[in-house]
């Protein structure tokens, strides 16, 4: 196959950006969205050009490292997939690719496709823990948990941090990203002690960050890799209200 | 020099508890005096950080990626053991202890073992306390499951993401220590060299991989926690960062490596699919408890659509040469039999390379037994990976699978306290070679990686820094600073001045084909001799053709790869100089000449019954061999069979 | 800072005033819509609503002040948000898909705009008699004031029917939208009642417009006239 790509190239977080076109031939349908960048990155490097900055790492869908638009949808085309696994046998010879980094306030551009998502680790640094000691655990079947409760932790817990939800959303909201943490945590008995003042200084913190609003358009959960669902916004907001009403500060 | 593993004397059972007394505390008053730098922030790192920091320590933390969160124990899929005995199926430490060492094949160190099996327990309690989402009963309870052939159930999982839950409880935890200050968080920063000064670990080097800044960071202790080293051989289901380096260069400065050579291969990869493969992705290797592997019985076939070959055209090889066990026989010995039918040229699927290297494994007749729906639920989600990566369907035609490295044995050699022979340097989880032998069994490498950062090392830790002192005048400043810092900018200068012709990774693929042939799944004493001829070759053409593009400012990702392209050039001939050493089959390690009448593994404890240790003497010297004998006492030596 | 102001400082606090302030609104256009199809009864019952209403200062004067309050409340909000959301993606995509998100979702500021364009008119309308002072001097034969006359003239006229037509249009998008937008905004979501919740929003918001455009089509096409 032959792929036309448009590439967003910038030399540093402070230096404009533009897009750059590069004919891609000899393209297999087997290679991944990824392997086909690696391809045009050696072609580039042999020729002394800087290759295209993409974070990476798993490549296997659940580090979170990757991700940027592919013709205006974060992670492609494909549902619940991110760049990482989507395979070039998604597109058609001759198809022509725009790839543009995630963009946000939060997450200034470094270079090319790969930006910096600290705000998400500040976010979960402002509370997205259980406090507790090593050491001081009790014994982990004293505390029977309602299955129920257990599976939707696990559907929440499932977030792979790659900020596609923020990329995708028409505000910049980073809403699913932190209604996962918090939904996850403020399931479990373990997370309620804590789950009021978790949300409230989670949510703050995600504000502090530049994050937009939500405005219930469910782009994020459309386009996560991990079928995220906007309930657990919704959990999230009934949280932060109830621990205003009822918290002492 | 000797190697003393300081393993305590007296009744096993008690071992642990008695040398965590009999170690030295250091006063919670002057913790905050005393810095420790973490390298590496997977399970292993994360654990120990934020141990560390609760304790009231002042940690340095650091990992390659931009988040902590993503260290490479995310992608662990299957579960952790625990001997807790919930399902009441006659577990027990002793029992975990037991198959532990049996399944390394006898080449790990009882105690550290035991102490393992004994941990493994609060391993689980601490993580369900964290908020980990174990899979549950319905009467709210942990649920388990038995793995890797194991006859009791002991495997705690969170669907199929058991790495990714555990590790987001540890950096959960690790994140807890950066609001309180107690630690600091270095994330897209790469350690590039170890100082030791007076022969004590006092530092590393780092780049900042967004600037490009070279660091030195001054420490009381280091501890790595880097992770396995098995990308030297390009393909593995490794994460593309994952490096030897800081493991490398603490090696350069004198720690040893031990058994370098083992690696582990897991059966149920999804095959290459072409000379632009990046990595490969394991699937699960529940999958054998249903589907059956074979290839056609005539090289002619490998092309033939499967679903016409009749059933007397196909070889079930595995259900044909071992009988009692068939496909469910041991991850070494389904991954040497795929290899052996391939060399036959009985493989299926993509040729490349000029060979076909995949296996069928068939799910027709599981599907005829049970019908599809139950093997949807089963493997549904692995059969939709299946189908996303290959983009075909296994409800229809037989999946195409090949082994694949996916774990690494080897690796910085440490005593009980896990302190390599470099005093204050500490190594954990993956990147040490402690617990697992010559073999590692499955869902144990996430318990050791966490025994190890929560329970093992703060202790021992403390007790170094309370036998130390704090209060050293070291500082930057430092001879052994400025010299390593020095060294560290001149390698990255060269590597930017070659400006050859080939890019980084053609180097990479071409090292990982050598190791991949001569150092896999099986190794002779000429293959091997070939290698040790070969990488040198390589590596002399790397830093004459090699192309680097760019300059030290700012992100720069060819440079990046290059310096760890650079140590595995390096690293790849101490692997097989260690494998060559090594002259009998043990564990997953199949060396032709050391095999039984009917083409079995065949150990030798007479003369290898030893741990192999590596002294750095040069890059163009040979290094010194060190042996540490290995005594059981406890667990009686047999050889593995499963006719 | 005071919780209730620190509430109002987070974008998950201001979703909260903009879901309430949207419900009282909605509350109030519903009980106004059910008073305005009065109208197909004729001039009496009409004027006589009309009348009732002007005779209960309380309730009168209470929802008067309550919708001075909420609305530029609610408009406040909605435009602070959306400054926020502009400085969130300063740079915007050379190419963007929507997944997910409605042409009513993504909408909601520009007909809200309009709506805020459409209350004043509205007001200055009929309620403050400032586009037509005539309105203010119209009585009925009990001495009432003649609204009933008032509203038929008003929308003999093409060009006005125009502008509360498509008001109703933006209302049903701002609305198809917003009322289970409201829901979710409050933390009102359980994965049973939320496709009952989108279809109850997109049947109100129906209703609404259907009702509130009833009037002035039949006004216009002669069903409703003096
Ligand atoms: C696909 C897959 C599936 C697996 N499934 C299982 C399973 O089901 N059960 C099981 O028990 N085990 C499993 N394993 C093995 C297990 O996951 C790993 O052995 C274990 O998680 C390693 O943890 P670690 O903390 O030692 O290293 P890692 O998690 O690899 O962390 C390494 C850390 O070191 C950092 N680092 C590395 N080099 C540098 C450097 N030079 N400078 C700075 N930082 C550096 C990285 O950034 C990272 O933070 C699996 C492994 C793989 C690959
Ligand atoms: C004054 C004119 C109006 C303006 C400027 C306006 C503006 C907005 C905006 C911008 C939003 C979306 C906020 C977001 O991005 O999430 C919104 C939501 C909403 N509006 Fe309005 N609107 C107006 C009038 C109305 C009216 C007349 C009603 C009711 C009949 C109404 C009911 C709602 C509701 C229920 C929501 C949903 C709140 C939520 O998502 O939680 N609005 N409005
Ligand atoms: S919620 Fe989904 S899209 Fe957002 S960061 Fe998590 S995995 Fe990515
Ligand atoms: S590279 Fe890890 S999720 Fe894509």
């Amino acid at each position: 196959m032959k792929i036309t790509l448009n590439v967003w190239r910038q030399s540093s977080p402070q230096a404009a950006g533009a897009f750059v076109k590069y004919d891609v031939d000899g393209v297999s349908a087997d290679m991944s969205m990824l392997e086909m960048l690696d391809v045009l990155n050696d072609r580039l490097e042999s020729k002394g050009e800087a290759p295209i900055a993409f974070d990476h790492d798993c490549r296997e869908g659940i580090c979170g490292s990757c991700g940027f638009m592919i013709n205006g949808v974060a992670h492609g085309p494909e549902k619940e997939i991110t760049v990482c696994q989507t395979h070039m046998r998604s597109f058609k010879d001759g198809d022509e690719l725009t790839l543009e980094p995630w963009r946000a306030m939060a997450f200034p551009v470094m270079r090319d496709l790969m930006v910096d998502r600290s705000a998400f680790d500040r976010i979960i640094q402002a509370g997205g823990y259980v406090s507790v000691r090593t050491g001081s655990a009790p014994e982990a079947n004293a505390t029977p948990v309602m299955k129920e409760h257990a599976d939707m932790a696990f559907e929440a817990a499932a977030c792979i941090g790659c900020g596609a939800c923020v990329a995708a959303c028409p505000n910049a909201a980073a809403m699913l990203f932190t209604s996962a943490k918090v939904s996850h945590l403020g399931l479990l008995p373990q997370g309620a002690p804590e789950r009021d003042k978790r949300a409230l200084d989670m949510v703050a913190q995600m504000d502090k960050e530049g994050f937009g609003h939500c405005t219930n358009h469910g782009e994020c959960e459309a386009v996560c890799p991990k079928g995220i669902s906007v309930n657990f916004i919704a959990r999230m907001n009934r949280d932060l209200l109830k621990a205003t009403l009822r918290s002492t500060r | 020099m000797t190697l003393d593993g300081k393993c305590p004397s007296g009744p096993i059972e008690t071992a642990w508890d008695t040398h965590r007394f009999n170690m030295k505390l250091v006063n919670p008053a002057n913790r905050r005096k005393y810095n420790v730098l973490v390298v590496g922030t997977g399970l292993a790192g994360a654990a120990c950080a934020a141990t560390l920091g609760e304790l009231g320590f002042n940690v340095q933390a650091f990992c390659y990626q931009d988040s902590a969160r993503r260290a490479h124990s995310i992608a662990a899929q299957g579960g952790i053991n625990a001997a807790k005995n919930y399902q009441n199926d006659g577990d027990s430490v002793h029992r975990l202890f037991y198959d532990t060492v049996k399944g390394g094949d006898y080449r790990s160190r009882e105690a550290n073992v035991h102490r393992l099996a004994q941990i493994s327990v609060n391993i689980i309690d601490q993580a369900v306390a964290q908020g980990v989402p174990f899979a549950r009963e319905y009467g709210g309870l942990l649920d388990n499951r038995s793995f890797g052939g194991a006859q009791v159930a002991r495997t705690f999982y969170a669907r199929g993401q058991t790495g990714q839950q555990l590790l987001l409880g540890a950096y959960s935890a690790l994140s807890r220590q950066v609001h309180a200050g107690t630690v600091k968080l270095h994330t897209r920063t790469e350690m590039l060299d170890l100082v030791v000064i007076d022969g004590r670990a006092r530092g590393i080097i780092t780049r900042n991989l967004a600037t490009g800044a070279l660091e030195s960071w001054i420490g009381d202790a280091v501890v790595l926690a880097t992770g396995g080293y098995g990308n030297v051989f390009f393909l593995s289901t490794n994460a593309m960062g994952c490096n030897v380096t800081a493991t490398y260069k603490a090696y350069k400065k004198g720690a040893l490596f031990a058994n370098p050579c083992y690696t582990q291969i897991h059966p149920t990869c999804i095959p290459v699919s072409g000379g632009y493969q990046s990595k490969l992705t394991l699937m699960s290797e529940s999958l054998r408890n249903d589907g059956r592997v074979w290839v056609p019985k005539s090289a002619a076939d490998a092309t033939k659509d499967p679903s016409t070959l009749p059933e007397d055209q196909r070889d079930y090889y595995l259900e044909r040469r071992y009988p009692s066990f068939g496909n469910l026989v041991p991850r070494d010995v389904a991954s040497r039999n795929a290899k052996t039918v391939c060399d036959e040229g009985r493989g299926v699927g993509h040729e490349v390379d000029g060979q076909r290297r995949a296996v069928y494994l068939d799910f027709r007749d599981a599907i005829q037994r049970v019908g599809k729906s139950t093997i949807e639920a089963r493997y549904g989600n692995l059969f939709h990976m299946y189908t996303k990566i290959t983009g075909e369907n296994p409800y229809e035609s037989p999946m195409r699978i090949y082994p694949a490295i996916h774990y690494t044995m080897g690796g910085l050699w440490v005593d009980y306290n896990l302190m390599s022979n470099i005093e204050g340097l500490f190594v954990l989880g993956e990147a040490n070679f402690s617990d697992h032998g010559a073999n590692r069994l499955g869902a144990s490498a996430l318990m050791q990686g966490l025994a190890d950062g929560y329970f093992v090392a703060p202790p021992t830790i403390s007790d170094y820094l309370a036998r130390v002192g704090w209060g050293s005048k070291i500082t930057a400043e430092h001879e052994g600073f400025k010299a390593a810092l020095g060294e560290t900018n001149d390698r990255i200068q060269k590597l930017l001045n070659i400006k050859g012709k080939r890019p980084v990774d053609s180097f990479h693929r071409e090292l990982g084909n050598v190791m991949w042939d001569k150092c896999g799944m099986s190794r002779t004493k000429e293959g091997l001799e070939e290698a040790l001829k070969r990488i040198p070759e390589i590596r002399a053409e790397f830093w004459e053709n090699v192309n680097v593009p760019g300059e030290n400012k700012g992100v720069n990702q060819s440079l990046e790869r290059a310096g760890r392209v650079a140590d595995f050039l390096e690293f790849g001939e101490l692997m097989c100089l260690d494998a060559l050493e090594r002259a009998e089959s043990c564990g997953g390690h199949f060396r032709e000449e050391s095999q039984t009448e009917d083409g079995e593994a065949l150990r030798d404890d007479v003369n290898f019954c030893h741990t192999a240790a590596w002294e750095f003497k040069g890059v163009e010297t040979a290094p010194t061999l060190h042996k540490e004998a290995l005594t059981f006492e406890h667990v009686k030596l047999t050889q593995r069979s499963y006719k | 800072m005071s919780w209730l102001q620190s509430l109002y400082a987070s974008t998950i606090g201001k979703k909260a005033v903009m879901a309430i302030t949207g419900l009282i609104i909605f509350g109030f256009t519903l009980g106004h819509m059910a008073g305005n199809l009065l109208a197909f009864f004729g001039e009496d019952t009409f004027n006589n609503y009309a009348a009732t209403l002007k005779g209960n200062p309380p309730l009168l004067w209470g929802t008067r002040l309550l919708l001075l309050t909420v609305i530029p409340l609610h408009f406040l909000t909605a435009f602070q948000l959306i400054k926020r959301s502009n400085d969130a993606r300063p740079a915007t995509y050379s190419k963007w898909q929507p997944q997910r998100s409605t042409y009513a979702s993504r909408t909601i500021r520009f007909g809200g705009i309009y709506l805020l364009g459409f209350i004043l008119y509205h007001l200055a309308h009929y309620t403050l008699f400032l586009t037509n002072p005539e309105f203010g001097g119209y009585h009925d034969a009990q001495g009432r004031h003649d609204a009933f006359r008032m509203v038929v003239e008003g929308f003999s006229n093409p060009v006005n029917v125009a502008v509360y037509l498509v008001a109703m249009l933006s209302l049903v998008f701002h609305l198809s939208h917003g009322a289970w937008s409201m829901f979710q905004s409050m933390g009102l979501n359980h994965p049973k009642y939320n496709q009952l919740r989108e279809r109850a929003a997109w049947t109100l918001a129906i209703v609404l417009t259907v009702g509130f455009s009833s009037v002035p089509i039949a006004v216009l096409t002669g069903v409703v006239h003096r």
